[in-house]
């Protein structure tokens, strides 16, 4: 090699060496990269997408418990104050929709807060059961409800008790607008995380 | 028309002391819940400041399970022990906040500084880097050109 070969070299060492040791400076100015999200899922009795109704049939009678368990993750890249919304509707009554970003219109049964660390992983039980059933000609209407030890009127009802739904929602603090928001900005786009599972009422109590 | 005034009077009377017992419940159950929102603020600040606050979290996760069972005694018509428990939430959520404030300012001092230091060794390696690389370039290049004076030339005889 030359003596300009090596000077080349010297040269692009040294450049290396000096950005290497800037770059923990730099770094500090960079923007975090991934996309933030936040994931909700409703797992069965033992923990898993599996077993959602007792004797796996979604018949469900009065009185008898069901056993869920809430799975909420946070990878917002900070803390995040969230609510986790339960709402009781029929095939008929307007869901959650994305699209429209607008949450189910059905009144909230249940809801649970709770303030999440960024990646971190929140298991919640939910054990509910039908606490009275009423049969009117062809409805059936869930008149109560238990959801972990706490009572609540309802009044949804179905033809026949057919095609009744859980539906769960993820709303969180937006600090902007200092309220619940149904779902999460990430950038200038909304996402949302929502469940719902079918049930049948077999008979009224 | 007077026994009815009576017994109007009555009635509102004994009325009174659960509507206000009612009112201070749904009073005391929204300052608990502006005071949760307050304290979630302040430990994303404290959060964005680069402080640790996994136990600020879990003190507001406790915060807001004694809110729960503030709303479950009020839905139960139990509006003193509503207004028990809010108390507590509220004082809690303070609590919280004020040591969120803390952690905050100390957060922001622990990162200026620790920013500082590391701009002082960054700097210092760069200086480090082109002095020794300069004097290392001089070395060598004084080596390169002393081997290259010493070498003998080789004459090569052309025997075609």
């Amino acid at each position: 090699m030359s003596l300009d070969d090596w000077h080349l070299v010297f040269v692009s060492v040294c450049l290396v060496l000096v950005l290497a040791s800037c770059a923990p400076v730099a770094i500090a100015y960079l923007p975090r990269r991934g996309e933030p999200f936040m994931a909700l899922a409703v797992l069965g009795e033992k923990g898993m997408a599996e077993k959602y109704y007792p004797g796996d049939d979604p018949s469900i009678g009065v009185g008898e418990e069901v056993h869920w368990t809430l799975y909420l993750y946070n990878h917002m890249g900070e803390v995040r104050y969230v609510a986790v919304r339960v709402k009781l509707l029929n095939s008929t009554m307007s869901g959650p929709d994305s699209t429209s970003s607008t949450p189910s219109l059905a009144p909230v049964v249940y809801e649970v807060r709770r303030v999440i660390l960024d990646n971190e992983t929140w298991l919640y039980p939910l054990v509910w059961s039908l606490l009275k059933a009423g049969e009117d000609g062809e409805l059936v209407s869930i008149e109560g409800l238990m959801i972990n030890g706490r009572i609540f009127q309802t009044g949804v009802e179905a033809v026949h008790g057919y095609n009744f739904r859980v539906v769960i929602e993820l709303w969180v603090y937006d600090e902007a607008s200092e309220n619940f928001i149904f779902g999460w900005m990430s950038g200038p786009e909304s996402s949302y995380a929502w469940n719902q599972i079918w049930f049948n009422v077999t008979s009224a109590g | 028309m007077l026994l009815l005034m009576i017994i109007a009077a009555f009635s509102l009377h004994s009325l009174c002391p659960v509507w206000a017992g009612e009112m201070e419940a749904v009073s005391e159950i929204s300052r608990a819940e502006d005071s949760l929102k307050s304290a979630y603020l302040f430990v994303l600040d404290a959060e964005r400041a680069g402080g640790d606050i996994s136990e600020l979290v879990a003190h507001l996760n406790t915060a807001l399970e004694y809110f729960s069972e503030a709303e479950r005694a009020f839905g139960s018509g139990e509006y003193d022990s509503a207004v028990l428990l809010a108390e507590k939430v509220a004082e809690a959520s303070n609590g919280i906040l004020e040591e969120a404030v803390r952690l905050r300012g100390v957060a922001e001092l622990q990162g200026e500084v620790a920013f500082r230091n590391q701009l002082i060794i960054s700097f210092g390696a760069v200086c480090s880097i082109v002095a020794f690389g300069f004097l290392g370039w001089r070395r060598f290049k004084d080596y390169y050109v002393r081997r290259m004076m010493g070498l003998r030339p080789e004459v090569v005889v052309d025997e075609s």
